[in-house]
């Protein structure tokens, strides 16, 4: 080492700049070839190991059910509006690539429903809310799971006619066509059944999701790529979309109890930054409204999503 | 250190630096490092299951990332479970405490012994058994963690499986169900037609056997991981306490060891075994078919062909809608399969290039392949990934294919063949008629191109 460096202090500056290249050269080769920038977060041996004595020493699937410790007093409603404050981008116009005369009548643009806002009140339509994690007691009779009828599902110039749509998991879908040709309808459950059928021109399939789902999932049809919509099978009956004035209520809520009811929609997932609800900044964290209902009480949320969350 | 005594030897050069030019001296000591870089630096590396990175990415919101000590603790649980790629069963050999315990990969109802073949470096033992079974035949294309991400994996078309989905696409069960053993036995035996997967029908029948169980270990595995994955990005904690989520073994089984009742979510690696356990009640039984293929020749399956002709173009099935008129493939091509679901997200409609660009970056930082859209099947070459015995084509049409866009025309109900009625199995045509189009398919290779399709009566096919 102390060679090179003498002999390079003694040569020309064109010779040195060449030895310098293949120096660092040689740098890149023996720190760049033993990494792995796709290592992720190295897990901690020792931790492993009692994970694994944990396992080995307890009886296995022994679930701890913990009780928050709150009694049900009533039940109560939130309700209200989910507006978008400013204008927002028009959605995007779809490639109907495909069977353009039933698709695509007169060969009018047709537009994606990622964001439908009422142009008269600023309103924002299909947006989900849905309170989580309430079982027993603490649901409703009328918002009782189990509900084992029929929805009508259906697709008409190749667009699903209900955009999002929150329904109960013991529920029936019944997926229909109305057009003249072919659907496939392919749903992507997460926890409950996926499927991708067939729908010949006029008739119809069937569908029960079987299990609830956290999130909505996706409704596609392989035949006509732009086609998208959402479901979200639910457990219970709490749940509302907005309507089109984004309106939207939730009747019989257990008050009394922690309540967090989840927000969604399709362009912000569940990221809610920056809205105010009845004029005050106010955070979702991941999309989650919590609160705690007075027994016969009516919590109105007045939201104003401001439209920037939607460039 | 080389001492004055050894200058004369012939590498020591560098003692006389005088003597010589300058640059010889520099290049051989920049050579020497080098080549100490290239021996010490390159293997030293032990080989580690891959965290799905690309599945963070996916899952997480943007203002609630999933942070580095949340991913620590899924590798750490899944450390725990599954082992590395050396120890499957037993990460911690050194630990006499850990070594006595029983694997919980036992307990999942995996053949450990057949693992252990499978797993670890490649080499034969004095007996003249083949070990590390994976990492000889498999880990290049498929990935040391199963994820389709092998070193040669990104010069491959189609890409190599990805196992950590659990999604399979060639096999006898309805829709999104697991494969069956003998399922993933063929797809080994036979080789994929048309892709890079090789047949591997010279191992002997307890080298496929044990490969088998590693890919659903692998799979198994990365399902697992996700369903972690998935649970801390939405709700920023573990779906339950490592006994939880090791827990709800032993399944449930019925008279015949088929799985009947599902496990509770939090018991997640019993949630993806019960739906490996489950697969064999989903196995597609055709019904009966109208014509015999051992007998191409016979007006009975030329009237068949005739009649699957029809169906192929018929506003019912719309077959040529994707496969296009000729059924060269060359209809529908812009979808994404579940392996790019990421990709898919986008919209198939978007043509911001900026955006794309944008994410196609940001998933390939890490790891993902760059997205490919899928084609549908040239039906002409006679190449039939799937397997080409007419009741592999039944099966591919009543199932679709699992994870691309290819339908079913099929239903779950019908999949009990000869037992269940017409009048109740549902599906976009009679079951009957999914045999013709079998004929039709089988017959399409056949048929001159050149001289554009037969014009048959009643076809409602006209060449462009």
């Amino acid at each position: 080492m102390k060679m090179t460096r003498l002999n390079v202090e003694n040569s020309s500056r064109p010779a040195r700049r060449v030895c310098l290249c293949i120096g660092l050269l040689g740098v890149a080769f023996a720190w760049g070839c033993n990494r792995d920038n796709l290592r992720g977060a190295i897990p901690s041996v020792a931790k492993a190991k009692e994970m694994r004595f944990t396992l080995a020493t307890s009886d296995v699937g022994t679930s701890t059910e913990e009780s928050s410790g709150q009694q049900r007093t009533g039940w109560g409603t939130i309700k209200g509006q989910i507006r978008v404050v400013g204008p927002v981008p028009p959605n995007r116009v779809l490639n109907v690539n495909k069977d353009q005369a039933i698709c695509q009548p007169g060969g009018v643009a047709v537009r994606g429903q990622t964001m439908e806002v009422d142009p008269s009140t600023g309103g924002l339509a299909n947006v989900v809310l849905y309170a989580l994690d309430l079982e027993g007691e603490d649901v409703h009779e009328d918002a009782q799971g189990g509900k084992a009828d029929s929805i009508f599902y259906d697709q008409k110039v190749c667009r699903y006619l209900s955009h999002v749509l929150p329904m109960q998991s013991s529920q029936t879908l019944e997926v229909k066509n109305s057009d003249t040709v072919s659907h496939n309808t392919q749903i992507q459950a997460k926890r409950g059944r996926s499927i991708n059928e067939n729908i010949p021109p006029g008739s119809s399939i069937k569908y029960s999701p079987g299990k609830e789902e956290k999130e909505p999932i996706s409704v596609s049809c392989a035949v006509h790529p732009w086609m998208k919509a959402y479901l979200l099978p639910r457990d219970n009956g709490y749940f509302a979309a907005t309507a089109k004035d984004g309106s939207f209520v939730i009747e019989n809520l257990p008050a009394g109890i922690d309540l967090s009811v989840q927000a969604w929609q399709e362009k912000l997932g569940k990221n809610f930054d920056g809205i105010k609800v009845n004029g005050e900044p106010v955070t979702w964290k991941r999309g989650r409204i919590a609160l705690n209902l007075k027994p016969d009480e009516t919590v109105t949320l007045d939201v104003e999503i401001p439209a920037a969350a939607f460039q | 250190m080389r001492s004055n005594k050894r200058c004369n030897d012939r590498w020591g050069a560098a003692c006389q630096p005088r003597a010589e030019g300058w640059p010889d001296a520099c290049l051989r000591a920049v050579s020497w490092a080098l080549l100490a870089s290239l021996l010490v630096g390159c293997q030293s590396e032990v080989p580690y299951f891959r965290p799905n990175l690309v599945e963070i990415e996916i899952e997480q919101d943007a203002s609630e990332p999933v942070t580095e000590d949340q991913q620590r603790l899924i590798n750490e649980t899944m450390l725990a479970l599954f082992g590395t790629p050396d120890r499957p069963a037993n990460p911690f050999p050194e630990d006499a405490q850990a070594a006595d315990a029983q694997s919980p990969l036992r307990t999942f109802g995996f053949d450990v012994e057949k693992l252990k073949v499978s797993a670890g470096p490649a080499y034969r033992d004095a007996e003249g058994n083949q070990h590390g079974l994976y990492r000889l035949h498999c880990a290049h294309c498929h990935g040391v963690t199963g994820g389709g991400d092998g070193p040669t994996a990104a010069f491959l078309n189609p890409y190599p499986r990805d196992y950590r989905q659990g999604v399979f696409k060639y096999k006898s069960t309805f829709g999104a169900a697991k494969p069956t053993h003998e399922d993933l036995k063929r797809v080994l035996v036979n080789g994929v037609s048309g892709t890079s997967m090789p047949s591997f029908r010279l191992l002997p029948d307890n080298e496929i056997e044990a490969l088998i169980e590693y890919v659903r270990y692998l799979s198994a595995r990365g399902e697992t991981e996700i369903k972690l994955i998935e649970y801390m990005a939405a709700e920023g904690e573990m779906p339950g306490s490592i006994s939880e989520i090791a827990g709800g073994f032993p399944l449930p089984v019925d008279d015949e060891g088929v799985a009947e009742e599902e496990p509770e979510e939090e018991n997640v690696v019993a949630s993806v075994m019960y739906q490996w356990k489950a697969a064999p009640v989903s196995v597609i039984h055709p019904v009966s078919s109208p014509v015999d293929f051992s007998d191409p020749e016979s007006t009975a399956m030329a009237e068949s062909i005739a009649r699957g002709e029809k169906l192929f173009y018929s506003k019912n099935l719309q077959c040529n809608s994707c496969h296009g008129d000729s059924a060269q493939g060359d209809g529908q091509r812009d979808k994404y399969t579940v392996w790019f679901k990421w990709r898919e997200d986008l919209g198939t409609n978007n043509d911001d290039q900026a955006e794309i660009n944008r994410v196609v970056h940001q998933f390939m930082d890490v790891g993902a392949l760059k997205p490919r859209t899928i084609y549908p099947r040239n039906l002409r070459l006679g190449v039939y990934r799937g397997g080409r015995r007419p009741i592999d084509l039944y099966r591919r049409i009543y199932s679709g294919i699992n994870g691309g866009p290819m339908p079913a025309q099929g239903t779950v109900t019908g999949i009990a063949g000869d037992e269940v009625p017409d009048s109740e199995a549902g599906g976009s045509v009679r079951r009957e008629q999914i045999w013709d189009v079998v004929s039709y398919v089988l017959s399409l290779p056949y048929e001159p191109l050149s001289q554009g399709p037969p014009q048959r009566q009643g076809s409602k096919y006209t060449p462009r």
